[in-house]
């Protein structure tokens, strides 16, 4: 079980006018199980590159596994709603998908598709309505009643309820509050910690990258230009000035305590540890 | 996106790119009503070799306008079918099953498949070559004298150039809803008849709702920059006519001209 992107290549419109290369020869290895947060500029490739995770888009040349299944280029790819069940997606402002009369419609959609017996429907609604934060006062109201961030919730319970192994979202915190996009990652987490869901994230928010991603993986103009650990990329500053990525304002900290003399364990990374970790050498000198 | 051909801009920079768009929306109407005129085969003949004159002078590749001509195969099919049935004077040409073919069914099939042809390469070389919002200024200018009778020019113009804007976006938005739903398992491809009918529903709802939210964002974006219909406005964009546009324009009213004459001949 693995997810391996071999030698990927992907043309919009080819042979057009309008052609244009938005993924160049590729070759990435996802691990199952992590959380993975996929960071680069507007336009580097990011959403083109999740969109071939369920099928949605099919590599123009070399080839793309997902768990069992491998997607070729020039061949008939067949049997791609199995593949969507376990990979799911959760595209930019998902709100738009929204279309049922009532909420408890719209989340059992998905799982209607993919032939969920009803009884079983209703609570994987519940139960992905809980997970986003919504009790069930919200199954009999119509989605376009609630506000922009209740939507987003809708939207990703709609996806949950499907109750994929593999869980990708393309910024899903663009537009959120602060508190709302910290309850929307906690979610994440609990989905990868406790359901061992792999998640894959698109973001541009750097702290996100620091505090909860497993692996991060850069992309540049269609190409993969770094893949590893978050916190060695965070660690790497050359890398990172090469890039142009300007870490999160505690990892500058970070550095500048250990410039000055601090010994700082390899895991402080975020402010509490760092703070204990101080006052544990002030106290034993 | 890739497989919609017709009416579509195609940025080339040629002489036909760099005409005023008054003068293009006036040569094409000229060269329809010569199209519409009975000039026979040696009059199409002449005005298919103006026209692919076009086509080679907008650098336009023949391809892109063959595809837009795809789905005209139905209609001929159609078409012949009719006239096959109903059309039963000259000289007949052979049966199929008790079913007689004329001569003159053939040749009106003909014909009236060439002037489609014909009207369709000249619009499609019309939209390929003239940004949309150009085209709605040309427009907004061709309509300018009906103002006097109350005909409002510029909210027409206003209005198609909205909508034109908005086309590209409602076919991203489309592509997008329908990716969305794709990951929720809507299989619009091999599904059957009522999950087809249900994924269109999820495909047209939210594209409703999102035009509408669109429709009263740009609405207000307009006020907010003090647009109001029917006052008088400048422009950024003036256009100009330059000797090739004259040039161009003579030479399409020659081509009328002398289909005239052929007729009278």
């Amino acid at each position: 079980m693995a997810i391996e992107f071999k030698a990927v290549s992907y043309e919009y419109s080819p042979n057009t006018p309008f052609a244009y290369v938005a993924l160049k020869n590729i070759n990435l290895s996802i691990q199952v199980g992590k959380i993975t947060a996929i960071i680069g500029a507007t336009g580097s490739g990011k959403s083109t590159l999740v969109q071939h995770l369920n099928a949605l888009l099919i590599p123009t040349q070399g080839e793309v596994v997902v768990l069992d299944k491998t997607l070729y280029a020039h061949s008939k790819n067949t049997q791609l709603k199995a593949l969507r069940q376990k990979v799911g997606l959760v595209f930019q402002f998902p709100e738009a998908q929204l279309f049922e009369e009532t909420i408890e419609k719209d989340v059992g959609f998905g799982p209607k598709n993919f032939g969920v017996p009803p009884e079983e429907i209703k609570q994987r609604v519940i139960d992905s309505l809980k997970m986003v934060g919504l009790d069930e006062t919200y199954l009999d109201l119509s989605p376009f009643e609630l506000s922009g961030g209740q939507k987003r919730r809708v939207a990703i319970a709609g996806i949950l309820a499907i109750n994929p192994d593999v869980l990708v979202l393309d910024e899903p915190t663009a537009g959120l509050d602060p508190q709302g996009a910290q309850q929307m990652m906690a979610l994440f987490v609990n989905l990868n910690r406790t359901y061992q869901k792999t998640i894959l994230i698109v973001t541009h928010n750097m702290e996100q990258v620091l505090d909860y991603a497993d692996d991060v993986v850069v992309m540049e103009k269609g190409e993969v230009v770094s893949q590893g650990k978050a916190r060695a990329f965070f660690k790497d500053k050359e890398l990172l000035d090469r890039l142009d990525i300007v870490a999160p304002p505690v990892v500058t900290l970070r550095d500048q305590l250990m410039g000055n003399g601090f010994t700082l364990s390899e895991d402080a990374f975020d402010l509490d540890t760092i703070a204990r970790e101080i006052a544990r050498e002030v106290g034993h000198e | 996106m890739s497989n919609i051909a017709l009416g579509r801009y195609i940025p080339y920079d040629s002489l036909l790119h760099r005409l005023d768009p008054r003068i293009k929306i006036s040569a094409m109407f000229l060269y329809l009503i010569a199209v519409f005129l009975p000039v026979g085969f040696l009059g199409y003949g002449i005005l298919g070799a103006v026209l692919l004159l076009g086509v080679l002078m907008s650098k336009i590749k023949l391809s892109f306008i063959l595809k837009s001509m795809r789905p005209m195969l139905f209609m001929l099919i159609f078409l012949l079918i009719i006239n096959v049935f109903v059309i039963k004077t000259g000289v007949p040409l052979f049966s199929v099953l008790s079913l007689t073919v004329y001569s003159d069914a053939l040749i009106q099939v003909f014909y009236i498949m060439v002037r489609l042809l014909l009207m369709i390469t000249v619009t499609t070389i019309l939209t390929a070559t003239t940004k949309p919002l150009d085209l709605t200024l040309g427009i907004e200018d061709l309509l300018g004298p009906l103002k006097r009778f109350k005909v409002p020019a510029h909210e027409i113009a206003m209005m198609i150039s909205i909508a034109l804007r908005f086309i590209p976006t409602l076919i991203d938005e489309t592509y997008r809803i329908m990716k969305a739903q794709a990951s929720r398992g809507v299989d619009l491809k091999e599904g059957k008849m009522r999950e087809k009918v249900m994924g269109i529903l999820s495909l047209i709802i939210p594209l409703f709702v999102s035009s509408f939210q669109r429709a009263e964002d740009l609405a207000d974006a307009m006020e907010a920059r003090g647009y109001f219909p029917g006052k008088t406005r400048t422009r950024y964009k003036q256009l100009k006519i330059k000797r090739a546009d004259i040039l161009f324009l003579m030479f399409t009213g020659t081509v009328l001209a002398g289909m005239i004459v052929l007729v009278i001949l």
